[in-house]
């Protein structure tokens, strides 16, 4: 059997998410091993763009970069968006929210016109995405168990239930109970509640799972002392795509 | 019934014995929260490390019995199929069980051993002395006065009651009684310390009537029978977060999921089961896509008819012991058993 | 910004930690990204000029050793920290949890191992690099040459300190011309910016930005190892002094040439190990008390780091809830933005010769005085398959294309 020919591109991030792949330390080789990596950034020219699988690190922050991943697409059997910001746009999100042109100002001062740039978004707002690896940065495990799958021909299976499984599972003290709050109750598992374990919150960086409750999160958020600006801060840290954090 | 006396400065004399011995896993603060001391079971290594005036542990003692990851079995694909089942277990004695979750795991002990037994939990079970302890604080949210589960006649290896001075010990089983032989200081007990056993018992058993059902317990199957369109279902529901904590800090939730795991090789792996809760979405999907409770409502509903009534028909006992930690752990406080069961019976009067 | 100084402790852990990042950062770019120039040769075949190619030339248990000690490293950062990358451990006024007796003790033998593997690290460059003469006379090349000024954290004994300390820049003589804290960093940095980069140039205020060049007439500054041992006058822990007094000794100081960031990160490697075995062999490390709750509401702060790759500067302003409403990063690589095109520039002009045919040794020397840098996108320079994409235009004095070379 020929082995998948797999291609690693990266649009706005910090590459973190292939950082994490390259820390797999002992199992990067065999990773490596399985598939045959073709390509990485724009490697691809008259040489590459025959490849099976293509994982797409990074949010869309620019109009000409949608060439590319159309292009990316076209070339991929499976589109796999890895990380907060392919995913679900992550951090990037933020300056949407924002003037987009004191935006640049504030970074570029007088020159700010030379630099491109329009409302970040997610991998799937520009392209069909086939699968989609969550978390900032993806969890090394969990890029493991997909890509054992893909190698199988599966598809792989994310948790789609919210953090506070995890969290209980690892026996934390609720944090609304020591004063704080956690966007974990609308957000997918999958991380071992790795922020609570570490004595934080839940941010949502792995994106709300298929149904959240969002209303319900929000009660729950002003019940615990959270105003209605500081709620939306909330949902927009990373989930400031979706349609339940407009 | 046998029954012996330990002062309480020999206690931890007890205790330190059984360390040297066994893995004694127990009851141990963790952290203020703003209600005030949580409480978790861990490993007690030192006799001060143990808690037994506790109101209740913020996780049941489960994770003793079912773990929330368990390796089930070891597989082969190639060169040739191969299968080896994998059944852990390591001999402890959990000290400090108050006896609503005790009840919980005489349920979860039928549920198991019934119909088709379960290898894993039944050998692990085989392997735990449980040490009970009658409480001596109620938890704001509990109601385990009202399910008959204030004290229980069987489960338990040893039971202890604080009467003050001293901890009287009911001997359960012929290990408990082992136990006490080897690794206790005892005494005999008077009549009125075997008294003082009761008042103490009938006090605490007071203080638990706080929260409690409006009608007999027995009543639930036919309540749950006839509510089953009530608008309460939708009601609570609509709040509901699906994140199953209620399910995950029950004692009596046992439900798991099955999955495989593949090393890189694709040689060769590993199935396990995690617990799962039947208020996550995805609980009730299948393979082909469908989900027979794909609403909220369905969901929440099904847990408190689960809890009452399907496991009733099993156990001839509710499935719900009352320790009150799905009431107080759920962010939205749609849970509580007693405000749910309560207003069902009010509307059907 | 939290008016908030966290207990001594609490630094001592931090700084562990990132002792500990120290430690894989420069083992993966010394083994992956520079010992394939060095151990196959900069004109070797790219399709074997990788760490696949290094752990075969060096032998398969070194491989093992590399990969073991990367994954040491973080094991201690995850022992501490809860995760090593995007860790939500340190809070204001401390951090979330402290460690044990008994996970401090197994730090200690860690920290141990890594202390015996930077030894091995420094033997290595010596016998494959320095006992080499053409290898030393390719670092000391007039192609790999900058006299820029140079950039570093230093302690109170002005030796090199990554976690904390004051801000020291030396010209391209050596002299200091500045020793600031880093909320000064306003008054001595400004950045430039240049249409065909999001990227901007950082450079020094009080001198200038005279362009793309170096010499002292220009604000250019460079950062990370090399620069770092320009800056500071040695090392605070025993062996990497030693090792830092015979850098000195042979290549003179300031070290202007890029090549030697190797040999100065090797240096680094062995400092971090150190400090982090120090660290992990203060006993008060396991103090408990890890927080001070602050209690005010934050207003400014700027925080400096040494990052593996350059002086690292976060500057927070918060409004009047104390939510941040300004924030500004200055990143390792930024600083060196503006000697890494210099670099490369100078290594292609001295390299290509007219009528020269270009090979691919060629285009990997080129390579070579923008992978010294370790810059944050070097990742793409030599991965596992051995490709980067890189296209090199020759054009003539009057701009007219020469030759093209893509290599995909």
């Amino acid at each position: 059997m020929d082995k998948p020919r797999v291609a690693f591109f990266d649009f706005a991030s910090c590459e973190g998410d292939q950082l994490q792949i390259v820390n797999l330390e002992e199992d990067l080789l065999k990773v490596v091993g399985a598939v045959d990596v073709v390509s990485f950034r724009e490697a691809m020219k008259g040489h590459s763009d025959n490849y099976d699988i293509a994982f797409v690190e990074g949010s869309i922050t620019r109009r000409s970069d949608e060439p590319r991943l159309l292009e990316i697409r076209k070339n991929a059997k499976i589109l796999v968006a890895i990380g907060a910001c392919a995913t679900i746009g992550g951090v990037n999100l933020l300056k949407n929210f924002q003037d987009l042109e004191s935006v640049r100002k504030f970074v570029y001062g007088d020159k700010f016109f030379q630099y491109e740039t329009y409302p970040a978004r997610p991998i799937k707002a520009v392209v069909p995405v086939d699968l989609e690896i969550h978390q900032c940065p993806i969890n090394r495990d969990e890029f493991v168990m997909a890509f054992k799958a893909l190698l199988m021909g599966k598809k792989p299976e994310f948790p789609n239930y919210p953090v506070c499984e995890d969290c209980k599972k690892a026996e934390n003290i609720c944090v609304f109970e020591m004063g704080m709050t956690c966007m974990g109750p609308v957000t997918r598992a999958g991380c071992g509640a790795c922020c609570v374990v570490e004595g934080s919150v839940c941010w949502g960086c792995r994106g709300f799972i298929d149904h959240p409750n969002a209303d319900s999160e929000r009660e729950v958020l002003a019940k615990y002392g959270l105003s209605v600006g500081d709620i939306l801060k909330k949902f927009r840290l990373y989930t400031g795509f979706s349609e339940v954090s407009k | 019934m046998e029954l012996k006396k330990i002062d309480k400065p020999d206690l931890g004399l007890f205790l330190q014995n059984l360390i040297k011995d066994f893995q004694v896993e127990g009851v141990k603060r963790k952290g203020q929260s703003v209600y005030g001391q949580s409480f978790f079971y861990g490993s007690i290594n030192a006799p001060d490390e143990l808690c037994l005036d506790f109101d209740c542990t913020t996780m049941p003692p489960k994770k003793y019995f079912i773990p929330p990851k368990e390796e089930l079995l070891k597989f082969t694909i190639a060169p040739k199929p191969e299968v080896a089942e994998v059944i852990e277990s390591k001999p402890l004695i959990i000290f400090g069980v108050h006896p609503y979750d005790l009840k919980a795991v005489n349920q979860m002990d039928k549920i198991f051993s019934e119909g088709n037994p379960d290898p894993n939990y039944l050998k692990r079970r085989e392997g735990i002395l449980l040490i009970g302890v009658d409480p001596t604080k109620v938890s704001p949210r509990s109601f385990w006065n009202s399910m008959e589960a204030a004290s229980v006649s069987s489960g338990f290896d040893l039971m202890l009651t604080d009467i003050g001075e001293s901890y009287l010990v009911e001997v359960g089983t012929d290990k408990g009684g082992n136990l006490l032989k080897k690794y206790a200081k005892v005494s005999s007990v008077t009549k009125e310390e075997e008294q003082k056993r009761i008042d103490v018992r009938s006090k605490i058993w007071n203080m638990c009537k706080k929260r409690a059902l409006n009608f007999p317990m027995r009543e639930l199957p036919s309540l749950l029978v006839n509510s089953l369109n009530s608008p309460l279902w939708d009601e609570k529901a609509s709040k509901c977060l699906s994140c199953v904590t209620c399910n995950m800090v029950c004692p009596t939730c046992y439900c798991f999921d099955v999955w495989d795991d593949v090393e890189l090789d694709l040689t060769h792996g590993q199935r396990y089961r995690r617990w799962d809760g039947c208020l996550a979405s995805d609980f009730a999907k299948v393979a082909t896509g469908e989900n027979f409770r794909e609403t909220r409502a369905a969901r929440y509903r099904h847990r408190f008819l689960r809890k009452g009534q399907y496991l009733f028909s099993k156990l001839n006992d509710a499935a719900c012991v009352g320790c009150g930690r799905c009431a107080a752990y759920c962010l939205p406080d749609i849970a509580d058993p007693v405000d749910v069961f309560n207003r069902l019976k009010e509307a059907v009067k | 910004m939290y008016h908030a100084d966290p207990p001594e402790v609490t630094k001592k852990l931090r700084e562990m930690f990132y002792s500990a990042h120290y430690v894989h950062s420069h083992i993966a770019h010394f083994y992956a990204l520079a010992a394939p120039d060095f151990v196959l040769g900069p004109d070797a075949d790219p399709a074997v000029r990788n760490i696949l190619g290094v752990v075969d030339k060096v032998g398969l248990p070194i491989g093992g050793e590399v990969i073991k000690h990367r994954g040491i490293a973080q094991d201690i950062q995850v022992m501490i920290a809860g995760r090593s990358t995007h860790l939500v451990w340190t809070l204001p006024g401390g951090v979330s949890k402290g460690i044990t007796e008994e996970e401090r003790a197994q730090i200690e033998e860690k920290a141990k191992s890594c202390v015996e593997f930077s030894k091995f690290t420094l033997q290595l460059f010596d016998d494959v690099v320095l006992k080499n003469k053409a290898y030393v006379d390719l670092i000391l090349s007039e192609p790999y040459q900058l006299k820029t000024y140079y950039m570093g954290l230093v302690d109170q004994n002005d030796k090199v300190n990554f976690y904390d300390g004051k801000i020291k820049v030396v010209d391209p003589e050596g002299k200091e011309v500045a020793k600031y804290t880093p909320s000064e960093y306003l008054d001595n940095i400004a950045e430039h910016v240049e249409p065909w980069s999001y990227l901007k140039f950082p450079y020094l205020k009080k001198v200038g930005w005279k362009g793309f060049v170096d010499g002292k007439e220009s604000g250019v500054y460079r950062a990370a190892p090399a620069a770092r041992l320009n800056a500071a006058s040695g090392m605070a822990t025993p062996l990497a002094q030693e090792a830092y007094e015979k850098y000195i000794t042979t290549l003179g100081k300031p070290v202007h040439a890029t090549l030697a960031n190797h040999w100065a990160r090797v240096i680094e490697l062995m400092y971090a190990s150190e400090r982090l075995l120090e660290l992990a062999q203060d006993k008060s490390i396991t103090d408990p008390n890890v927080r001070i709750l602050p209690t005010e509401t934050p207003t400014e702060g700027v925080g400096v780091v040494e990052a593996p790759r350059g002086t690292l500067y976060h500057h927070y302003k918060t409004d009047k809830n104390g939510f941040v409403e300004k924030a500004n990063l200055i990143v390792g690589t930024t600083n060196n933005h503006a000697p890494i095109s210099m670099s490369i520039k100078k290594a292609a002009m001295g390299l290509i010769k007219k009528g020269q045919v270009i090979s691919n040794g060629i285009l990997n020397m080129i390579e070579m005085a923008f992978r010294a840098y370790d810059p944050c996108f070097s990742c793409a320079t030599h991965s596992l398959p051995g490709q980067m994409p890189l296209k090199l235009t020759i054009y003539d004095i009057h701009g007219k294309v020469v030759e093209q070379l893509e290599r995909a």
